[in-house]
This record gives C-alpha cells, sequence and structure tokens, in this order.
C-alpha cells in the first residue's frame, strides 16, 4: 500500500477526532510522505495559499483562543487544496491526504494536531531537498 | 609519649611494621620487643589480627581485594571481584597516580625491596615515633591487606587495632568504649555567603581555615583525653569521629563537654554564632567493634548530634540574645557587631578596596599565601618566627611555613607539624609531624601578581579569559550518593570497625589526594576507557573545598565541565563500578563577575536536581540526566521503563546520549557561519520542545484539578506526553540537520550523527546539546558582557 492510502486509511480509522491521531504514528508517517512529495516533485509554492491559510488561522487562534473563531475557515481550507491539485498533480496526495485529515477537525486540539501534521510533512519534505 | 594509651598504640604498630619488614625481607633492629600487654591482646582479639602472624607472613600479607565490591544496598552488586594494584606512595610523590582496581591480583613482590629500604634504615630511637610508624604503614600498607579479611588493608587494621589498645590502655577488661562525635554547622555559611572582590580566593582560603578549625578540635580531644593519633577514625570538612576509652563516671563526658564548650565560646565571638560545634559520645559494648553491631553506634552517635545542632549555644544564651548596637557592617561578610574604626580597607594595595572585617581581611591575605604553605605549625606559643603567616584557633597558634625544613628547625617540642599532602619519610623522622591530606589544586596565573615574585592563583577573570567558546567560569558541587546508607549498612555482616575505616580512608583519600592528581595530571589518572571531549589538561581549575566525600571546584567553564566528567568515570572506575556507589553533581555556569555566593547557591541547587532524578545524576546547563545519558550508553536501559514501552517500536540510533553526540558534531569541522545557524535552530528546535512540555504539563494538571476520568489523563500523560518528547520536534530536527553543507552532510562520518540526532532515542538531550555547542562555539565578540 502507498503511503498516501496508509495514511487516509490510518484517519479513516481513528476512534475520535483528529486530536487521537498519534503524534508517534503522524511523525513516522510525515517522514514517509514528505520525502514521497519530494519524489512527487511537489514545492512549497504549489501549495502556497494553502499553507499561508493554515498560518493566519493559527495566528488567529491564538488570539481568539476559541475554535468556533476559524471553524468555517477550516471547511475552506479544502477548496484551496482541491485547487491546488487540479492545476499540479504533484500536489495531489497532500491534498487527498489533508482532506481527510480536516473532515476530522472538531475543536482547537484537533486543529493544533493538523498543524502539527502539516508542519511536520513540510519539515522532512524541506529536509528531502524540497523548496 | 609517655601515657599508657599512647605506648599500647606504639606498640601495635611497632609490630605492624616489623612485621611489614620482616615479610619484605628486611631484619631491622628493634629495641626491644616486649610481649603484648593486656590491652593489646584484647584489642586484636577483638579486631582479629591474625594469631599466628610471626610464622607464616607469606600468607598473611596479600594483595588487597576491593572492599567497595563488598558495598551492597538496593541495587545488588552481584559478584565482582577486584583488586588494588600492587603499589606504594613514592617519597616527593605530591600527586600519587590515581590505582584502578583490576580484576586479578598483582605479584607483590616488587614492592618489597622499597619497604625493606625504608625499614632497614629506621634508626632505634625512631621505633618510638608513632608517627613516622604511621607514615610508613600508610605509604606501604595502605593497598596490602593482612590477616583473615582480604580486603582490609594493613593499615586499617594496625590504625584500628592500635585505637582499640590505646582505648583499652588503663582497663584492659573494659566493658564499655566510647564513639565520639563531632559536627561544626554552619561552614556553608562561612564559606560562601560572601561577597566581594577576589572571592575565589577568600573561599579558598576560609575552607582551608575550616579544615583547621577541625583539626583543632581533635588536637584539644586527643590532649584532653591523652590519646594518640590513631584513635582518629575519620576527620576532614567538619565531621569528626574518635574512639575512646569506656566511660565509668562520666569523665570523658565531661571532658569533651569542657572542650565543646570552651570552643563554642570561642566560635561564638569569632563568627557571631554563624559556627556551631556539635559533640557528643556514645558508649557502646567493647565487643562490638568486632561486629557489625559497630556501624549502629556508630549511626547512633551521628544522629545524637542532631539534639545539640538543634540547641545551638544552650549555654550561652543570654550573652547570644544581649541587645547590641549595629554598626556600619563589613562589606563582605556583612557583619555588623563591629564598631567602624575596626574596619580596614580589604586590599590596602588598592586605593577603592572595600572595608572589611578583620577575620574576612586575614582570609583574604591568607587566599594569596596559601598556595605555597607546606608545612604548618600547631603551637600554644604566641610567636615564632620565620613563619608566614599566624592563624589563631581556638586557643591555639597555627604558624603557615613555604618549607618543613624551616618549620621544623622553628618548631619546638610541644607543637605539632602537619605536612601537606607529604609522604616523604625525611620530615617526620625528627619533631612531632603528622600528613595533613588535603584537596587543594589550583592553578597558578601566568603572570603571578603585581610584583611577578609571588605566584598566585588564577582569579575568576584569568579564568574566564581562558575559557573556550563563551567566556565564562563554572562552579561545580559533587557529592557521594547515599554515603550515610553505605556506611550504616553498606557492608552488611562485614561492617565492623577495620573495613568501616577502611572505606573512610578510601573516600577520603579519593577526595583529598586523589582528586588533585587527576586534576594536575588528567591523561596519567584517567581511567583506561574514559570517554573525553578533548584531550586538554584542563587545568584552569581551582578547588575551593575538597574532602570527604565532596568537593566544590571553580574554573573555565569548559574544563570544569570536563574535569566533573572526568571524576565521575575516575570515581567508577575507583570504586570498581560498583552500582551502589555514585555521585551526583551540579554545575552553573557564570560571567567572571558574577558573585561566587551566588554560583555556590546555584551549583548546590542543580546537585540537588541530580539527587532528586534518582541520583547518579548530574545537573548541567539547567538540565538533569543520569550520568549515562550524559556520557552516552551502549543500551537503551537508560530511558525510564515508560518510555522505552513508547520507543519499542523505534530503531536503536548508533550514537546515544549527550557527549558522544557533541564529540562528533566537534569533529565535524562545520564552517563558522553553518554552525551558528545550525546551532541557533538546533537551539529554537529544543526550546520549542520545552515549551510545548511545560504547556502539556499544565494541561495535564488542569484535568487532574477538574477530575476528568483517570482513563483520560493517563491517556494524555502517556501519549501526548511522550509523544511530544521523544517524537514531535523529529521534523524539525531532520530540517535543521539537512540545511547543512553539502560537505558535511555528505561526509560518511556523518551518516550515524544524523541517524542519531533524527531518532527518538536521543530526541531528550536536544536542549543540552544545542546548549553545550552555543557555548562552546560562541565567539568571542559575541560574549562581551
Amino acid at each position: 500500500m502507498d503511503i498516501t492510502q496508509e495514511i487516509i486509511k490510518k484517519i479513516d480509522g481513528l476512534p475520535g477526532t483528529l486530536k487521537t491521531y498519534p503524534i508517534r504514528d503522524l511523525v513516522n508517517h510525515a517522514e514517509k510522505f514528505g520525502p514521497y512529495l519530494k519524489q512527487q516533485r511537489l514545492e512549497t509554492n504549489q501549495v502556497r495559499k494553502f499553507l499561508d491559510a493554515i498560518n493566519r488561522l493559527k495566528s488567529v487562534l491564538a488570539q481568539e483562543n476559541e475554535f468556533s473563531k476559524i471553524e468555517t475557515e477550516v471547511v475552506l481550507l479544502k477548496p484551496k487544496l482541491a485547487y491546488a491539485a487540479a492545476r499540479e498533480k504533484a500536489a495531489k496526495p497532500l491534498s487527498q491526504v489533508m482532506s481527510k485529515a480536516i473532515d476530522k477537525v472538531r475543536s482547537k486540539e484537533d486543529f493544533e494536531r493538523l498543524v502539527q501534521f502539516i508542519e511536520s510533512i513540510i519539515a522532512y519534505h524541506k529536509a528531502e531537498g524540497g523548496r | 609519649m609517655t601515657s599508657l594509651s599512647h605506648a599500647q598504640a606504639l606498640s601495635v604498630a611497632q609490630e605492624a611494621v616489623l612485621l611489614l619488614g620482616r615479610w619484605a625481607g628486611a631484619s631491622p633492629s628493634i629495641p626491644t620487643a616486649t610481649a603484648d600487654s593486656k590491652a593489646v591482646t584484647q584489642a586484636k582479639d577483638l579486631l582479629k589480627w591474625p594469631q599466628d602472624s610471626r610464622s607464616n607472613l607469606e600468607q598473611q600479607v596479600k594483595p588487597l581485594r576491593l572492599l567497595f565490591d563488598d558495598v551492597n544496598l538496593s541495587n545488588g552488586q552481584g559478584s565482582k571481584n577486584h583488586y588494588w594494584p600492587v603499589g606504594y606512595i613514592k617519597d616527593h610523590d605530591s600527586y600519587p597516580p590515581i590505582p584502578y582496581p583490576q580484576p586479578n591480583a598483582d605479584d607483590l613482590d616488587p614492592i618489597k625491596p622499597p619497604i625493606q629500604q625504608a625499614i632497614a634504615s629506621l634508626q632505634p630511637d625512631e621505633w618510638n615515633n608513632l608517627s613516622l610508624l604511621m607514615l610508613i604503614l600508610e605509604k606501604f600498607g595502605s593497598y596490602v591487606s593482612f590477616g583473615e579479611q582480604d580486603n582490609v588493608s594493613l593499615l586499617d587494621l594496625t590504625r584500628t587495632t592500635a585505637a582499640v589498645a590505646a582505648a583499652l590502655a588503663n582497663q584492659p577488661d573494659a566493658k564499655c568504649l566510647t564513639l565520639i562525635a563531632g559536627d561544626l554547622s554552619g561552614i556553608q555559611k562561612f564559606i560562601y555567603t560572601i561577597s566581594s572582590d577576589g572571592a575565589l580566593k577568600s573561599l579558598r582560603a576560609r575552607s582551608f581555615y575550616l579544615e583547621l578549625v577541625t583539626q583543632e578540635v581533635v588536637e584539644q580531644l586527643l590532649s584532653a583525653l591523652d590519646l594518640p593519633r590513631t584513635n582518629v577514625i575519620y576527620a576532614g570538612g567538619g565531621n569528626l569521629y574518635l574512639l575512646a576509652p569506656g566511660d565509668e563516671g562520666t569523665i570523658v563526658q565531661n571532658k569533651i563537654a569542657q572542650v565543646r564548650d570552651r570552643f563554642n565560646e570561642w566560635l561564638r565571638k569569632t563568627f557571631q554564632g554563624k559556627i556551631f560545634l556539635a559533640l557528643d559520645c556514645l558508649p557502646f559494648a567493647t565487643e562490638d567493634v568486632g561486629t557489625p553491631e559497630f556501624a549502629k553506634a556508630w549511626e547512633k552517635a551521628t544522629k545524637k548530634l542532631a539534639g545539640q545542632k538543634s540547641r545551638k549555644f544552650q549555654s550561652q544564651i543570654s550573652e547570644l540574645v544581649k541587645p547590641k548596637p549595629a554598626y556600619e557592617p563589613c562589606r563582605v561578610c556583612y557583619r555588623d557587631d563591629l564598631p567602624l574604626p575596626s574596619l580596614e580597607p580589604l586590599n590596602n594595595q588598592e586605593a577603592d578596596s572595600c572595608l572589611a572585617c578583620w577575620m574576612c581581611r586575614t582570609m583574604f591575605d591568607l587566599g594569596a599565601k596559601l598556595f605555597k604553605v607546606e608545612a604548618i605549625a600547631r603551637s600554644k606559643q604566641s610567636t615564632i618566627k620565620g613563619a608566614q603567616d599566624r592563624l589563631s584557633i581556638g586557643g591555639t597558634f597555627y604558624y603557615l611555613f613555604e618549607e618543613w625544613k624551616t618549620a621544623n628547625a622553628i618548631a619546638n617540642e610541644d607543637s605539632t607539624l602537619f605536612l601537606v599532602n607529604d609522604w616523604t619519610l625525611e620530615p617526620y623522622r625528627t619533631g612531632n609531624a603528622v600528613p595533613l591530606l588535603l584537596g587543594n589544586y589550583g592553578q597558578r596565573c601566568p603572570e603571578s601578581g603585581p610584583d611577578h615574585a609571588q605566584p598566585q592563583f588564577m582569579n575568576a577573570r584569568e579564568m574566564a579569559a581562558a575559557a573556550q567558546g563563551i567566556k565564562r567560569v563554572a562552579s561545580l558541587r559533587m557529592d557521594v550518593d547515599n554515603l550515610g546508607k553505605i556506611f550504616a549498612k553498606g557492608l552488611g555482616s562485614n561492617q565492623t570497625l577495620p573495613p568501616l575505616a577502611g572505606l573512610s580512608r578510601q573516600m577520603s583519600y579519593f577526595f583529598k589526594v586523589y582528586l588533585n592528581s587527576l586534576a594536575k595530571n588528567r591523561q596519567d589518572n584517567l581511567p583506561a576507557k574514559a570517554k573525553t571531549l578533548s584531550d586538554d589538561s584542563r587545568q584552569n581549575l581551582l578547588f575551593i573545598y575538597a574532602g570527604g566525600d565532596d568537593l566544590f571546584v571553580s574554573g573555565t567553564w569548559n574544563e570544569v565541565v570536563e574535569f566533573a566528567f572526568d571524576i565521575y568515570q575516575s570515581f567508577r572506575a575507583y570504586t570498581g563500578y560498583n552500582t551502589d556507589i555514585t555521585l551526583s553533581g551540579g554545575i552553573s555556569i557564570d560571567g567572571a563577575k558574577f558573585p561566587l555566593y551566588q554560583a555556590a547557591e546555584a551549583s548546590g541547587d542543580s546537585e540537588k536536581a541530580a539527587k532528586n532524578n534518582g541520583r547518579d545524576s548530574l545537573g548541567l546547563f539547567e538540565q538533569v540526566f543520569k550520568w549515562d545519558e550524559w556520557l552516552g550508553s551502549t543500551s537503551p536501559s537508560v530511558a525510564d521503563s515508560d518510555a522505552r514501552e513508547c520507543l519499542k517500536s523505534a530503531e536503536y540510533p548508533p550514537i546515544l546520549g549527550i557527549f558522544p553526540l557533541i564529540e562528533q558534531l566537534e569533529k565535524q569541522q562545520i564552517e563558522t557561519n553553518y554552525a551558528r545557524s545550525f546551532v541557533r535552530s538546533l537551539l529554537a528546535t529544543a526550546q520549542m520542545q520545552d515549551q510545548m512540555i511545560k504547556e502539556m504539563e499544565n494541561k495535564r494538571k488542569t484535568l487532574i484539578h477538574e477530575k476528568e476520568p483517570k482513563q483520560y489523563i493517563d491517556y494524555y500523560e502517556k501519549e501526548i506526553k511522550h509523544d511530544i518528547r521523544y517524537y514531535l520536534h523529529l521534523p524539525r530536527m531532520a530540517y535543521t540537520l539537512a540545511r547543512l553543507p553539502q560537505r558535511v552532510r555528505e561526509h560518511p562520518e556523518f551518516a550515524p550523527v544524523r541517524k542519531s540526532l533524527n531518532n527518538p532515542y536521543n530526541a531528550p538531550y536536544f536542549r543540552a546539546i544545542a546548549t553545550w555547542l552555543e557555548l562552546l562555539n560562541r565567539s568571542q565578540s559575541q560574549s562581551n558582557d
């Protein structure tokens, strides 16, 4: 099974929302997924809008400290990913995985876990030489 | 040497030296060999002195087995068997090499010739010189066993037998003996709570002075009770234990009380109640010296002191609570009971030197002179010419000399001459000389003082300047874990007087003698497999105190750090890697102008943190880990069981631990610019990790506070806290490593480093690694503070 499917399966099978995604699994997945994305020739600028949006939500949440303030915006991350995937084939695996993860975000803790996941993937992607 | 008790001790010492001489093949002419007195016979019987010792010497004198092997507390040592290498302390060996135990016993023959030589040359009247005979035994009999127990040295068996014989001198059938225990409290206050220029030197002088105070208490007790020096079982660092005769009609008790009260009167006047002498005694059954009951008496005697300590200066209370006028305080120790005229400039060489009391001025002056003190004469006389300096302690005077010869020529009959770390026979032949062991290593400063004539200890500024990377000094404090327990029950059924004396001697030898050697000659004194970060000789150190079972050392930060690792590895090897005998330590790293008393406090705090980490740990860079984690372990057992469970799916890294990773990263020769940014991102990663762990810790506390279901809390604790500590920051680490230049990344030696840093096992060490590298590589321009 390829890594994209493995992660999707894991997220689907989580006992609860995204916060129940164990960090250890998350990091181990990212460690494989990052280099895989690099191999698919994904560059960060191809998902820039998505990353920017994540960062913006992060800072809003840090200020407001209330998940309801960003809840709608979180859902709107999905079309951003779909748009990137449509333009660049290389963005598709990331888009698939992230959409699954976003579906499971219900609370602040879930969103924090989502951020940890995306940051880990990007770190390993860059470590592999991705830009 | 006329009293009965001295005669008993002397006869035991004579016999031991005679036996040693015969064994080595010397036939000394001993003036008179009389039959044992009743007291000596008793003592020999109690301590199992070999009965047929004179006939089959070859079977009695054997290689010494390691006493530490028999120490068994909680961890259990298993059945290790070590022997001390055969050897003796040579003349002029101020820094004798540290002996390391080995699995096999050496042949003893090589030490026979020097023993022969030393003993054959003894003159008839020298056979009556107890301290000379004891020195011979100390030189040659410290690492040879004698008698039934092959882990008891000839020296310790002789010393304790002599002590018991002396205590029994007047009453060979006495059912009771007395153990005297003493303790100077307030030492920390006296030594460390000062603030001034040149504090390093003063501190050292203060600790030296207190060593003499301890010594003076011992001297007064010996003379009050008319006992020979063999009856001092232990004295150092403010603690003392003496063996005295049984106490019929509380004679001994009264004499002890007299010494104590007189001394406390002096202490109160001199130190305004900061230092207090607790001194008490405990009668115990005579036969206990040969059974584990003795350890219980020892423990009880120690505990008894607590009562006195909680009622300090009881007999002088009215004096103590009298209202006294307060004057301008001394700028060094802040005592304020002296009218202004008695305060004078601390350093009269400097125009703007602060005003200090006489004690602080004395200590300041002493600090400058200590470097060269070789001999100290103790005398009741108030003037002796030719001495460098004079200290008054408890009504007696201590004269400091640069050379024993001058001292010897001047000192008179009633004076005692203490020779600092000197095992040369010559000075002990005449007069009343005794060795004084002192952990006293100190690095001279390169261009010695203003007049260039007098060598000086390095000061904090010079120490900082000599540092690698950041210009800082460090303070190191360390002590042996569970020492009380080791002495109370470490040896089990073996816990009798001679092994106990051996244990305390070998411990204090390490801190007073071998530590000097380790500081002075690093390469010659490290154990075979020691890990070192650099092969620098790291001599920029100053011992403020070392003795008993603890130490306080100051110096150039990177050298102090290396020294701490050297000490630990050396001590573990010295004690046969017994898992029950470990050290804990703490280091604080500060700027040269940081008040030393605060540095002492900070290093004390990090030592405390190390003790709280289950001991056997080091606190450094505000982190605490087991020594195994710092030094790098070859097995995953360093992590606690929870963590191991959490990590079991992870691969074991090629390099584990802080020290080996620092070593490898230092080896990579990363160019300065890259190194700087690498270290910075490493630090950032580590800080984020800390922050996150702290947040989680708080969350967990809130959950407990809100009484959430236990399951939920457990889940939080296990899954999240562990996962955060070990996993969450691995991606950032990978990214940081990936940004190093290609040349470094592709170097074959770098592959295991990279793999190891990307491994969850090493994740708890990120901050320590980052901080250490940061300090080592901080360039000079950045650290001008």
